[in-house]
């Protein structure tokens, strides 16, 4: 099972994953509160993925990810978004998220989005899709 | 005669000969002509020369001589004209002069030899008969040897030169035998008559004539060996006939076969001979044919026929031909023979074959087309008239030109040539924008993952024209290529449905509205006071009190938000819409500079507040009619309002809300059963006064037990019958029971409780019972039973007789009872209502009637619209049994309620939402599923334990029967919705449910049992 870091601004939201996460027998080993945290946790505890609110204060997690992928381009990052930010997933997927997950959270689509990304074989060709 | 004129005169016929059969070959042929008359000319010359040798005297010889002189005077031109004429057979001016000219000459010569002698002046009788001495001192004998000379010589070189330019072999060998009998004819004529002669030797008979025959003999061998004479049509025939491809045969006026061509042999496989003299009708191999034919050639009614038919070859291949048959007469105008001419037609065969092949390819190829075309069509006009918008676009983003009808409509222009984006968005470039992207993104990518995380992206529901539009999406790849991907949108348009749902929605809030009105009857009207209150004095007090207008508004704002709370407790949704839009107004001012404006105060009058209520209230009135509102603490409502109000309920409202809200109102309606029995109590004190009786009045003992009393109104009129009876035949008179050591007064007592879902009405008095003698002697004389049935029945049976039809045990009929109706009417009210009853009676000290009967009310879920849900589809169940299988199920439907099912072998398990939140068990015996597949899978054979297939069938089934059961629920059909069905094979199982009620019903005969249940959320 893998080594999970989650992003989020909202308590209620990274209590509610890290149960949903550490039922599914993951290991949550990092917790951050906005995007500049998630990605010092993410250069010191090299997670092998990552689940990012997309809207944080400080760094949002679109610019989070980015500097993940800048430095390590095969990173893991699941986006979770509320319904209506269509637009900003878009974005994210642009640039390099894997996965995203749409709130409320559920914990079979959380496990199984996790599940998915973690098992996907990384495709060069399709990790940047030409931009 | 001697032998030089024997030869002459043979040489003579031989000329005949020779001309004769030269001009035989073809009597139309100029050459032939010409080498006839050369013949005849030579004859001629023969002949007179033959005669003359022997002539008696002197003068006859010289006359003869002179007689010879067109024969050998014609005969020079006439092998100049034959030599031209074969060697040049261009007709020319200048050849038709110089034959002119030489004929000319010829007749001269002619002329002259026949007046005075040309070649020779004198006659000298030798041995061997008169000679001739040439004249060789006459001009005109070396004239006459000049053209002599002239014509055999020209022609000779004339030949030589044809000969040696012709390419054709056989003219070269012509041209050859030709020149050399020519040369030699000269030689020994010219020599033996004027070159010998004039060097002295003269003792021989001058015969040039038979010399000349060397000459013929040439042009006949090349006739004859080389067909010298040209293209006869013999020839031509002979040719024709070898070369033909077609099949020639000569039939004899007798069918036999006389010659066949080289086809003949090589196409059937016969030799020449083998086929010589044979029957013609062996090629035809019992197609007797020929005879036929040749007897009506034979008769002159038949020239020519030409039909199909098959040859046999020698192995016995059978070869189409097309056979003409042509009759040969001869100059009798008999039957000669026949030329059969037989095509082929095997070539012509195959091409027809493969043309026909060709033909149907390209019809089919046609129809094909045809039908694709109607296909497109037809799919566009169903995708036209589907009342969707369908619409496609490949990479370039761009709508095709071949989208639905339905699209325009949807975007009230042609959307083709645009983006769905810019046709979906066309004032948003950012939402258009972002779009795009996705699309872009959606024809580029390869992983199909990558393609799932982009799908959700897309818009689902969309407002285009202010018409609610719902969007589905479908990629399609024609090929491997990325580059042949298209996407199909189907649009559709859901602002019906939408609008419906609002509706619906508003329906339901309203009557949430209308039931709290009524369940918290005392706290709605105390909180419609008090705001009418405040919206129409305290507002006002506020703004004109002391304080500043902060303050005020403060305070008012409290009073709309509470006001706004309580309202939204009572679902009164345009008065709390109202004030939650004041709340906002308020508290914006607040905020702002603006706030504090004395014009707020005015602006709050002219919001008009004390009507605020009045949409909702009005509803309500709607609903349960303006009496509602006429009382402060008690309301009125018509109980027909109630009774719509509970349907409405029940119909809009989910199951779990209206179980809830639904007893409140029920309560309003219901009324203790007791009350329904007390008037009895009168009645029966009144009646017994009538008979002289004693009675108490009862009082109903039991539990206060809330009813839908309408339910229970002709059960409880029947029960009239019940306390007549006591009163009647069961309460003994007063002296009777003085005797019987009873009390006086006689009782009746009435009962009624509940237990479990049911309620028991226990009737009972202490009279005398039922005298069961008298009730079978009643029913023996009734002629309905015999005494040996009765004596067969049970007490229990026996008592059940007074309840049947026409029975009565009075002696005789009086006022009150004895009609022997009574009875019989409470039972049948008693199972109308789904009841039953059992009477006790003990002779002697009184009898005890016990009805048990179903509870109408059940406060958890209403007895009315679940069990019709089961009802329906138990009854489509024994309709389609009995209509499509021929299986009667038994038909009577007993729901009954329970904490669980058992399950038969196949189960389907199907949730069903709206109306009716809950789960349908359907479960049947195989037996019964096997039934089924006879219809659903006719032809199929299935094994004894392929329990996928009868699963399937089992869930197949199922939809049957629960899409039918929803059609007989009318308007609730729309209010339903059914899940897929879970199917499972078990054997005696069952399903429990501790926390809800289970409807569960089983049908069955002999062979078949299925049972149908329902459970409520």
């Amino acid at each position: 099972m893998a080594k999970i870091l989650i992003a989020d601004d909202s308590t209620v939201m990274r209590r509610s994953l890290n149960m949903i996460l550490t039922k599914g027998g993951h290991t949550v080993i990092g917790q951050a509160s906005n995007g500049e945290q998630a990605y010092t946790l993410y250069s010191q505890l090299k997670p092998d993925l990552v689940t990012m609110d997309i809207t944080m204060p400080v760094m949002d997690g679109i610019e989070a990810l980015q500097k993940i992928l800048a430095i390590n381009p095969a990173a893991k990052v699941i986006m979770v978004s509320a319904l209506d930010q269509k637009k900003m997933i878009l974005e994210a997927l642009e640039c390099g998220a894997k996965h995203y997950i749409v709130k409320p959270l559920r914990d079979d689509k959380v496990l199984s989005i996790v599940k998915e990304v973690l098992l996907k074989k990384e495709k060069i060709a399709d990790s940047n899709p030409d931009k | 005669m001697n032998l030089v004129s024997l030869i002459t005169f043979l040489a003579g016929v031989l000329y005949v000969f020779l001309g004769y059969f030269g001009l035989k070959f073809d009597a139309r042929a100029r050459l032939n002509q010409i080498f006839f008359l050369l013949c005849l000319a030579c004859a001629w010359w023969a002949f007179c020369i033959a005669f003359m040798f022997p002539a008696a005297d002197r003068d006859t010889a010289w006359s003869l001589l002179k007689l010879s002189s067109p024969g050998w005077c014609v005969g020079p031109p006439l092998i100049l004209h034959f030599t031209l004429y074969l060697t040049s057979q261009k007709r020319s001016l200048s050849r038709t002069l110089l034959t002119l000219g030489i004929y000319m000459a010829g007749l001269v010569f002619t002329a002259i030899g026949m007046s005075r002698g040309l070649t020779s002046n004198a006659l000298v009788l030798k041995s061997f008969g008169w000679d001739n001495l040439p004249a060789n001192s006459s001009p005109a004998y070396w004239a006459y040897v000049c053209f002599y000379l002239l014509c055999v010589g020209s022609s000779i070189v004339m030949v030589i030169y044809w000969g040696y330019h012709s390419s054709s072999k056989r003219e070269k060998e012509q041209a050859k035998i030709l020149s050399i009998f020519s040369f030699l004819g000269l030689l020994f004529a010219g020599g033996s008559e004027t070159l010998l002669p004039l060097i002295g030797i003269a003792s021989y008979p001058k015969i040039p004539v038979v010399m000349w025959l060397f000459w013929a003999y040439g042009m006949w061998y090349a006739i004859s060996r080389y067909r010298f004479l040209i293209l006869t049509p013999e020839i031509a025939t002979r040719a024709i006939i070898s070369s033909v491809t077609d099949m020639l045969i000569m039939v004899n006026s007798h069918g036999y076969i006389m010659s066949t061509n080289e086809s003949v042999q090589h196409l059937l496989g016969y030799n020449y001979d083998e086929l010589l003299n044979q029957p013609a009708d062996t090629l035809l191999q019992n197609q007797v044919f020929l005879e036929g034919t040749l007897s009506r050639m034979n008769s002159g009614e038949l020239s020519n026929t030409r039909l199909e038919l098959d040859f046999t070859s020698k192995g016995l291949e059978k070869i189409p031909v097309m056979l003409s048959c042509s009759a040969l007469r001869d100059s009798f105008d008999e039957l000669a023979g026949v030329v059969l001419v037989a095509q082929d037609l095997r070539p012509t065969k195959l091409l027809e074959v493969q043309n026909a092949e060709l033909e149907a390819i390209s019809n089919d190829l046609l129809e094909t087309n045809l039908i694709l075309e109607n296909k497109s069509q037809q799919i566009k006009n169903i995708l036209d008239n589907v009342g969707q918008g369908f619409l496609t676009f490949g990479p370039d983003l761009l709508i095709d030109d071949e989208y639905s009808q339905e699209c325009r409509q949807i975007f009230t222009h042609n959307p083709a040539r645009q983006t769905l984006a810019q046709v979906l968005y066309p004032d948003d470039h950012d939402q258009a924008e972002f779009l795009e992207t996705i699309f872009t993104r959606l024809m580029n990518l390869e992983d199909p993952d990558k393609i799932d995380l982009y799908m959700p992206l897309l818009p689902a529901e969309i407002e285009i024209n202010d018409r609610c539009i719902s969007l589905k999406y479908q990629i399609v790849n024609e090929s491997s290529a990325s580059d042949s991907r298209y996407i199909i949108c189907i649009l559709t348009d859901i602002t019906e449905k939408r609008v419906l749902e609002e509706k619906m929605e508003e329906e339901r809030t309203s009557l949430r509205m209308v039931v709290k009105a009524i369940v918290y009857y005392d706290t709605f009207i105390e909180c419609i006071e008090e705001f009418r209150d405040f919206s129409k004095y305290k507002i006002f007090d506020i703004l004109e009190s002391p304080g500043n207008r902060d303050e005020q508004m403060a305070e008012i704002y409290r009073y709309i938000h509470t006001f706004k709370g309580n309202f939204s407790q009572f679902d009164t949704t345009q008065v709390v819409k109202k004030l939650h839009d004041a709340e906002t107004l308020i508290a914006q001012s607040r905020e702002s500079d603006y706030g504090m404006d004395v014009n707020i105060g005015n602006f709050l009058k002219e919001l008009n507040m004390s009507q605020w209520l009045d949409d909702d209230l009005s509803k309500i009135s709607d609903y349960l009619g303006e009496d509602f509102w006429k009382n402060k603490d008690t309301f009125k409502v018509d109980k027909e309002k109630l009774k719509e109000l509970e349907e409405k309920m029940v119909q809009l409202l989910p199951h779990r809300e209206y179980a809830l809200l639904l007893p409140y109102i029920r309560r309003l309606r219901y009324k203790p059963f007791q009350e329904m029995l007390k008037p009895y109590s009168e009645y029966t004190w009144q009646l017994a006064q009538r008979l002289g009786k004693s009675i108490n009045p009862f009082t109903i003992e039991g539990d206060d037990i809330l009813v839908d009393n309408e339910y229970y109104n002709y059960f409880v009129r029947s029960l009239v019958h019940v306390f007549r009876n006591m009163v009647d035949h069961g309460i003994e008179s007063i002296d009777e029971r003085i005797m019987l050591d009873k009390p006086e007064t006689g009782t009746i007592r009435c009962r009624a409780e509940r237990y479990n879902d049911r309620i028991k009405l226990i009737i009972s008095d202490d009279g005398a019972g039922i005298d069961l003698n008298k009730v079978t002697l009643k029913a023996i004389a009734s002629g309905k039973y015999t005494e040996a049935d009765l004596l067969s029945f049970s007490e229990a049976q026996i008592i059940d007789l007074i309840f049947e039809d026409q029975f009565t045990t009075a002696e005789s009929l009086s006022l009150i009872s004895g009609r022997g109706i009574g009875l019989a009417v409470v039972k049948s009210e008693t199972e109308r209502i789904n009841g039953n009853i059992q009477v006790n009676s003990h002779w002697g000290s009184g009898t005890e009637y016990i009805f048990d009967l179903p509870l109408a009310d059940s406060y958890e879920t209403p007895l009315f619209s679940m069990p019709n849900i089961l009802i329906s589809i138990i009854q489509t169940l024994q309709d389609f049994a009995r209509d499509n299988l021929g299986i009667s199920l038994c038909n009577e439907i007993n729901i009954v309620s329970a904490d669980k099912i058992c399950l038969n072998q196949y189960t389907a398990i199907i949730n069903i939402r709206g109306v009716l939140d809950g789960t349908i068990v359907m479960s049947y015996n195989e037996n019964l599923i096997r039934e089924f597949a006879r219809i659903i899978l006719p032809d199929e054979l299935i094994s004894e334990d392929d329990t996928e297939v009868l699963e399937d069938l089992t869930a197949e089934t199922t939809n049957i029967i629960l899409g039918n059961s929803l059609k007989k629920l009318g308007e609730f059909e729309d209010l339903i919705r059914i899940g897929t069905p879970t199917v499972t094979a078990n054997r005696a199982a069952s399903i429990k449910q501790s926390n809800a009620q289970i409807y569960t019903c089983s049908i069955e005969n002999d062979a078949y049992i299925v049972t149908s249940s329902f459970i409520p959320v």
